[in-house]
């Protein structure tokens, strides 16, 4: 949705996957008049497609063009010559290579942190009796009201504190105790059978045994959601790595550094586009790989309002 | 919580349960109480405090609320921008997700293949989707060289006109957004009752009637959940304007976000800034409140 | 599921270890012999030139662990802030002339003693140009280039559409008749500036006067400069000789439009002569002095430089890497390279040397006579304010929404107090 991406990662919204299902209505007998309807909804849905995609595909195509051309009047999808050197150039531009392994790195980590700190702080909401346990729940849940915006400014103080400014952590850390990922975790968690983990117990496990063993590899779906839009959040993130990082060669991400090709001279949009088409690669495969895991995450995580 | 299963042998048990659930805890309430718990209480002490970037903090009570509503010449614009986005945002993005939800039922063919190319957008760096449309939306660029060469009309300078440059602010969110809400919905309508549905059949509804008193009844709580996701986060909007429209002409596009950014780190007013966030807070919190209040109307839920 | 896992917890072990790693080396740096430098960079380019002057600076300071941060232009003075807040600031911090009345706080004051420890003489330096990081009177860095602003044409355009050459000495109607004559073909005659020095250059010129007093108080409602402003705005509502600019988001609108050529005319900074005759586009580029009017010809004595973080732990260490950064040595680098104009009056001729035989002649005439008759800015304290509140409201100017002279008139209102 709009503005997560600006910022907030590890706050990611309760959201579907693709999943292709098998078609429910068995295919039998079909009025013409439901056969029309049908290709009707077709052209719709495939005129919308199209629409929707001319965008990026004319970024695409634009990021092939050469920069003087850009603008040209009337507008030509093809340049005077397909420029794939556009893309290597971007990399000899700036340190683009490094803004795309910080990305990854941050990401990745980032990530991991926020499915170690979801899962098993989601399996003590969920799963476990302790004393003061709802009334500290009811607390995560109230931070999750808190806006961004409201956090960002001491949260950057809370960085000069920890001597943090300008650091991988200070890119990593602050968003990924999020109560969100604990939220998804323990709704989930509670969804499953307490027998299952009784016979463990009886067999002698402790919490944290039935809880690798037995938990966890049933949380597969939800483990997936959780890791995507951590991910996606973390990769799109822009408001907070624009505050709090100050070497740009170091520790620069490939959202803030997108915007380094518009310098003093005016603005590269040719590697601008081009730039912007190699940071889609990631995500985009990323929900192509798990699509099957998010829409059946959804459903189980028992979002989407039901 | 059900508690019916280990009502027997309490006692030590349950004290090893205790400190099990400690240790599994204990990392997400260090992480929240650090970064999130302490900022906001700073954030809450920095809204009553001239508090520069650099130099001397100043106790000033509630000054910088008073500041904001009386003598920040951008504050009010900043509210309305956001008012204003947020009405056309939601209702748009809604609706738009919803009808594409609906469309793309089990029997097109490629629909998976289709999801995923409504959700690239979403999961593409904002910063990338901003730099594409504003690239069309030039002079110069796509859509008024399409027009001029085609039809010989010259479209409005889309970025640099007070309501043009909000509405593109708009159109570009809902076109980045959609594939969001729409796999919301898409999850919701295939997990509808089968026995409902097939009931409602039977009973003769088609068409516009099913969808009206059959499917969006069943899926009303969804919807009511997207739109409050979808009011929250465009309450909080900040990209979008910032690299589309620079918050201009004037300040015709400047929310209260990159309003709070620019007080708190071009203009070096991090008490102000606070003040403002606060401000913000407070408004999502009562409009969240009104639709949980008005959900009972039009939110159906089974029982 | 289980080996995932235990791949999951291995590698985020391993990234913990790695970021505590990071934090590790984070603190070494505060030792006693680091200095850190900050400057803008944008491209490779940039870096690679920043670079260079390091390598002249540690070869000069053997003993010190000097290192360097860069963020783009855009983003520096919005991290300087930060820095400045969070303790954070670099001991040697690059400044610029338009933006230090907004950040003295932040810098130590230069006494004559500290330039000599720093091994640097006034009168090495070009005349005026220590005025152009000083404020009020106090000296907060010294300039590594000299500038101001020029027109820059595309020879090309030009030719092609008929239009006349600007040349030295040239009055504001030649400049208006080049541009009305270059205006043909969907290209236009000139390109709106949306920065300060690049929209401000030719109102300043034509009218003789700053938008801002000596003393530091903002002027932009004195009739001579808000006159000329206007006529500035009507390039493009009136006259429709430059395009309107598209967003307030474009911050490089002029620049853009002139190296991408669309337009034949665009005011910008000495510091671009080299990239615009090296123009990725393929043109042939020009430069001229700004016109001429009534009053002359004013143009500002520009410039960035260097200056000492306040509170910086190792002050003599800290001068020492600044003495060699403006040391004859880094400055004929950066002369010879071609990246700038240096301040220092023994590394000038190298600039010249390093440029295409076929446009040094010109370059050369030309910053002659640009520098001919120049005055240091004046700015007032919140001068960044005032541009990032104008900055926006101009693109409602120039599409013809609002007024030049109310823009000035609320800006001044606003912040002249």
């Amino acid at each position: 949705m709009s503005t997560e991406l600006l910022d907030s990662p590890a706050r990611p919204r309760p959201a579907g996957g693709a999943t292709p299902r098998k078609a429910k209505a068995p295919r039998s007998v079909r009025t013409p008049r439901e056969r029309l309807r049908l290709v009707v909804a077709h052209v719709f849905i495939y005129l919308a497609a199209a629409i929707f995609m001319a965008p990026l595909v004319y970024a695409f195509f634009s990021a092939l063009k050469p920069n003087s051309e850009m603008f040209s009047m009337p507008p030509r999808l093809i340049g005077s010559e397909i420029r794939w050197s556009n893309f290597a150039d971007v990399f000899a531009y700036g340190p683009f290579l490094r803004y795309i392994l910080n990305s990854f790195f941050v990401a990745i980590a980032g990530t991991l942190v926020v499915l170690v700190v979801s899962t098993t702080a989601g399996y003590a909401f969920g799963r476990l009796r302790w004393k003061g346990r709802d009334a500290v729940f009811v607390l995560f849940l109230a931070t999750l009201m808190v806006p961004q915006e409201v956090t960002v400014i001491p949260m950057f103080i809370v960085m000069q504190w920890l001597g943090w400014v300008d650091t991988y952590q200070a890119l990593i850390l602050p968003f990924a105790f999020t109560a969100f990922g604990t939220f998804l975790m323990r709704q989930f968690f509670r969804g499953i059978p307490f027998e299952l983990e009784e016979a463990a117990r009886v067999d002698g496990a402790g919490p944290l045994r039935s809880f690798l063993q037995i938990i966890l590899p049933l949380a597969k779906p939800a483990v997936a959601v959780l890791a995507v839009f951590t991910f996606m959040s973390f990769w799109n993130s822009y408001l907070w790595p624009l505050i709090v990082t100050v070497d740009y060669d170091k520790l620069g991400t490939l959202p803030v550094g997108l915007a380094t090709f518009s310098g003093l001279t005016g603005t590269r949009w040719d590697l601008q586009m081009a730039a912007a088409i190699i940071s889609m690669i990631p995500t985009t495969v990323l929900v192509i790989a798990l699509q099957k895991h998010l829409v059946k995450g959804i459903s189980m995580a028992g979002l989407g309002g039901r | 919580m059900t508690t019916t299963v280990h009502d027997r042998r309490r006692g030590a048990l349950a004290r090893a349960e205790s400190r099990h659930a400690l240790g599994f805890v204990s990392p997400a309430l260090a992480g929240l109480a650090l970064f999130t718990i302490v900022p906001v209480v700073l954030s809450i002490v920095m809204a009553f405090f001239d508090w520069p970037t650099f130099g001397d903090r100043k106790f000033v009570g509630f000054d910088n609320y008073i500041k904001l509503f009386t003598g920040s010449p951008d504050f009010w614009p900043a509210l309305r921008n956001t008012a204003v986005f947020t009405v056309l945002y939601v209702p748009l993005s809604v609706i738009l997700s919803l009808l594409l939800a609906l469309s793309l039922h089990s029997r097109i063919r490629g629909r998976a293949v289709l999801r995923i190319l409504f959700f690239i957008p979403v999961v593409t760096p904002m910063v990338a989707n901003v730099l594409v449309w504003k690239m069309m939306l030039q002079p110069q660029g796509l859509f008024n060289g399409l027009s001029t060469s085609w039809f010989g009309v010259e479209l409005p300078n889309f970025l640099a006109d007070p309501q043009w440059a909000m509405m593109m602010v708009v159109i570009m969110s809902v076109w980045q957004g959609l594939g969001y809400n729409m796999l919301i919905f898409s999850a919701a309508l295939e997990q509808l009752p089968e026995s409902v549905l097939e009931a409602a059949k039977i009973d003769g509804a088609r068409g516009l009637r099913m969808l009206w008193s059959v499917t969006l009844p069943l899926a009303s709580p969804s919807i009511f959940f997207a739109s409050i996701m979808t009011m929250i986060s465009s309450l909080q909007v900040f990209a979008q304007p910032q690299l589309l429209t620079g918050g201009g002409p004037g300040n015709a596009t400047q929310p209260l976000v990159q309003f709070i950014y620019n007080q708190g780190f071009k203009f070096q007013d991090m008490g102000l800034a606070a003040a403002a966030a606060w401000i913000l807070f407070a408004i999502i919190i009562i409009l969240t409140a009104l639709q949980f209040g008005v959900q009972k109307k039009w939110v159906h839920y089974e029982h | 599921m289980k080996k995932k896992l235990a791949g999951a917890v291995a590698v985020a072990a391993t990234a913990a270890l790695l970021l505590t790693g990071c934090g590790a080396g984070n603190e070494a740096k505060a030792s006693s012999n680091s200095v850190v430098i900050d400057m803008w960079a944008g491209s490779a380019d940039d870096t690679a030139a920043l670079n260079a002057q390091l390598k002249i600076a540690k070869e000069a300071n053997p003993g010190l662990d000097i290192s360097l941060r860069s963020a783009p232009w855009g983003d520096y003075f919005t991290k300087m802030t930060t820095n400045m807040a969070s303790g954070n600031m670099a001991c040697i911090s690059g400044m610029n002339s338009g933006m230090l009345s907004s950040y003295t706080a932040g810098f130590d004051e230069l006494t004559p003693a500290d330039l000599k420890t720093a091994g640097l003489s006034e009168s090495d330096f070009a005349p005026g140009s220590l005025d152009i990081l000083k404020n009020k009177g106090k000296l907060y860095g010294v300039p590594f280039d000299i500038a101001t602003m020029l027109v820059y044409y595309n020879a090309d355009l030009l030719k092609k559409a008929g239009a006349p050459t600007p040349k030295d000495g040239w009055s504001f109607d030649d400049f208006e008749n080049t541009a009305k004559a270059a205006t043909k073909n969907g290209k236009f005659g000139f390109a709106m500036g949306m920065g300060d020095f690049q929209w401000q250059a030719l109102p300043i010129a034509k009218s003789g006067t700053q938008p801002a007093k000596a003393d530091g108080t903002l002027d932009l409602t004195n009739p001579a400069f808000a006159d000329a402003a206007s006529w500035y705005a009507s390039l493009v509502t009136e006259k429709k000789v430059a395009a309107p600019v598209a967003s307030a988001s474009d911050t490089g609108w002029g620049e853009t439009q002139y190296s991408g050529g669309n337009a034949a005319m665009a005011v910008d900074g000495t510091w671009n002569a080299v990239s615009y005759l090296k123009n990725d586009a393929g043109f042939t580029a020009g430069m001229a002095a700004l016109p001429t009017g009534a009053k002359g010809s004013l143009g500002l004595i520009l410039g960035s430089g260097f200056g000492i973080a306040k509170g910086c732990a190792n002050k003599e260490a800290a001068l020492k890497v600044l003495g060699s950064l403006l040391g004859k040595k880094a400055q004929d680098y950066i002369a010879s390279s071609g990246r700038s104009y240096p301040a220092r009056v023994e590394s000038q001729p190298l600039y010249f040397e390093s440029i295409d035989a076929k446009y040094r002649a010109q370059v050369k005439s030309v910053f002659t006579d640009a520098f001919k008759q120049v005055e240091g800015q004046h700015v007032s304290d919140n001068w960044s304010k005032v541009g990032t509140y104008i900055q926006p409201n101009l693109v409602s100017v120039y599409n013809g929404q609002d007024s030049m002279s109310k823009v000035l008139q609320s800006a001044q209102q606003q912040f002249g107090k």
